[in-house]
């Protein structure tokens, strides 16, 4: 049972384009949607949560699109931005007035508990609120009400790493029924990649890879070598190859490990290593078309 | 209508800040009127012109960042315009009342003096109902050319857009006062009243289903 | 029940989950019987996510030293089960086949390697 399903999403602008992008979520895990700033992350999120009007293409939420259903469709969406979410002149009064009046399922005293457990002052500005405190008051708003998918655009920017280990173990309690999945965009993968199930790599508004997070880092090393080690025929078989004076280090598929014997280091890469070199290489690549 | 009533209460919360300093603007400007004995025909131009500018409160709030909190709360696109519609008619009507009552006022006031015609204290009576004819039709036009802009990044745009019409309510409104109350039995004036209240109603509705249109057609950011 | 995971480690996560609990297995700090946590409780306290825990029950399962119960979860093996068994003599099969092939290759002779064995054993 598919939470999110995207299918064949394309999206116009005046200088970008993000082309046919799909993708599916199943309940109860958690996928990051990841590439550098300006790949098309929070224009794919963007559509996802209605605020876009896709060109071309289907987002289905537990089986229904925003046209069939608006109000279902956005009842089951929790969205946590980098940005305070709620106006500046609200304070928790008009929060919990408003998420009273729009959605059925919010259950007050689990939304004050949480208030009372963190912390967060009922009458001061939300816009005085720091940002911890902000993604806090967004979590309790989030768990206090019935939703099928959170949805989370660069949440992570700028809070401290206690903050950021909460919100980790706020993610995966999330989840914990099996029921409800997460969908995280990040350009700074190392924050979340520990608990990510499945991982979308998308730069220039196209898919690069869509896999398990466990398949994708199976299925490349690292590597490091000497500069003058690599034979041209070796360099091929590189993605995403960095020389300095000193060392040389790139990605390489697993399975070509046989072909590198001689001094080099091989090494597990993380999500993000995968990422940078694949930019580089389609760095490279753009160049010589 | 429950729906548009809650998105009334939101686009009122979050104009809050806004409107204290507004409000406390035009009581004091008006006070200051009606000690000089002012015109109603000038203080309901006046208080048109501050209802008509004051409606345009929650479109120069709304910006990037709140956007996703107006667009993911789950309601129809037509109640969330209907919702500010609202607002926007709460204004005129107490703008409207407001200038009537003053106007009741300056009619008991004048009642003893000589040499005041009948004509005069229709007029008194009649100028507001045909402000607010006339209000309720720039607002809705003013509505809909907002809602065309969208949120943009020009903050300055939006602050021009949003003066404008409330600033060409005060001056056509002051001008028609002069002109009406000297026209005097040549031009009738609840004939007047009438159809200004019709137009103003009716291009309302037309705007509300324009503006509705215009919104679920374009991206929000 | 210990379950410490490292980034460090050359091994994948699911496999120092599945290879720590296997010890465990054997060792008996986890006695036969015992409701493991389940794959979402589990990958919640490690801090892993839900497809790494999958995949070392899953592995853990097939080798034989749990079983999924419908409704309760995993559940240890008892130690000398036959499927753990035969995972076993299968393992040592290929190894001492690797012992074969190596003494081929360096041309020691069969009672040498007899030898070995016995002195081992």
């Amino acid at each position: 049972m598919n939470v999110l399903e995207v299918e064949g999403i394309t999206k116009k602008f005046k200088d970008f384009c993000l082309n046919d992008i799909s993708f599916s979520l199943p309940a109860g895990y958690i996928m990051g949607y990841v590439g550098k700033n300006g790949a098309g992350k929070t224009t794919t999120l963007n559509i996802i949560t209605g605020l876009l009007h896709a060109t071309s293409g289907t987002v289905r939420i537990d089986g229904i699109t925003i046209q069939e259903d608006p109000i279902r469709y956005k009842e089951m969406i929790g969205f946590i931005g980098d940005t305070s979410f709620f106006p500046d002149d609200f304070t928790g009064k008009e929060v919990i007035r408003t998420l009273r009046d729009f959605y059925p399922s919010f259950n007050e005293q689990k939304f004050r508990a949480y208030m009372k457990e963190w912390d967060l002052p009922e009458n001061k500005k939300i816009s005085q609120f720091s940002k911890g405190m902000q993604v806090r008051l967004m979590f309790a708003d989030i768990l206090s009400r019935d939703t099928k998918i959170l949805i989370l655009d660069e949440a992570t920017n700028g809070l401290d790493p206690v903050i950021k280990d909460e919100i980790l173990t706020l993610m995966q309690e999330y989840i914990s029924d099996g029921k409800r999945s997460i969908l995280f965009s990040t350009h700074i993968l190392s924050d979340l990649e520990q608990i990510a199930d499945y991982i979308f790599f998308i730069d220039e508004g196209e898919k690069v890879m869509c896999e398990s997070k466990e398949e994708m880092v199976d299925s490349f090393l690292l590597l490091k070598t000497g500069p003058e080690d690599l034979t041209d025929e070796l360099s091929s078989k590189i993605i995403g190859l960095k020389k300095t004076e000193v060392m040389a280090e790139g990605l390489i598929r697993a399975d070509d490990a046989v072909y590198f014997t001689g001094n080099v280091t091989l090494e597990k890469p993380s999500v993000d290593q995968i990422v940078i070199h694949y930019i580089l290489e389609r760095g490279k690549e753009r160049v010589l078309q | 209508m429950k729906e548009a009533v809650k998105f009334m209460k939101i686009d009122y919360s979050i104009t809050k800040s806004q409107r204290k300093t507004f409000v406390l603007f035009l009581v004091l400007a008006l006070v200051l009127m009606f000690i000089n004995d002012g015109m109603v025909s000038f203080t309901a131009a006046y208080l048109s012109f501050g209802a008509v500018t004051l409606a345009t409160g929650p479109f120069g709030v709304e910006n990037f960042r709140n956007m996703h909190f107006m667009c993911l709360l789950p309601a129809s696109t037509k109640s969330r315009v209907k919702g500010r519609f609202l607002y926007a008619l709460a204004y005129q009507l107490i703008a409207f009342a407001v200038s009537a009552f003053l106007g009741v006022v300056q009619c008991m006031r004048y009642s003893n003096r000589a040499g005041i015609t009948d004509e005069f204290f229709q007029f008194i009576l009649l100028f507001p109902v045909i402000m607010t004819g006339i209000s309720l039709l720039i607002v809705g036009f003013e509505y809909t050319l907002l809602y065309a802009v969208g949120v943009r990044k020009s903050a300055q745009n939006m602050k021009v857009i949003c003066m404008l019409p409330g600033l060409l309510m005060f001056a056509l409104g002051s001008f028609a006062g002069e002109e009406l109350a000297e026209a005097g039995a040549s031009v009738s004036l609840p004939a007047l009243a009438a159809i200004s209240m019709v137009v103003g109603i009716l291009s309302l509705f037309l705007f509300f289903e324009i503006s509705v249109y215009i919104l679920a057609h374009r991206d929000s950011i | 029940m210990r379950v410490i995971v490292s980034n460090q480690s050359e091994l994948p996560i699911y496999a120092q989950i599945r290879e720590q609990m296997k010890e465990q297995i054997l060792d008996g700090s986890i006695p036969p019987g015992t409701v493991l946590p389940s794959i979402r409780q589990l990958a919640k306290e490690t801090g892993v996510s839900v497809i790494t825990t999958t995949r070392a029950y899953s592995d853990l399962e097939q080798e034989g030293f749990i079983a999924s119960v419908q409704g309760k979860g995993s559940i240890v093996l008892p130690k000398d089960n036959k499927m753990m068994r035969e995972n076993f003599l299968k393992k040592i099969e290929e190894h001492l086949e690797s012992a074969v092939q190596l003494s081929k290759t360096a041309g020691i002779s069969k009672e040498e390697l007899k030898a070995i064995m016995e002195e081992l054993l």
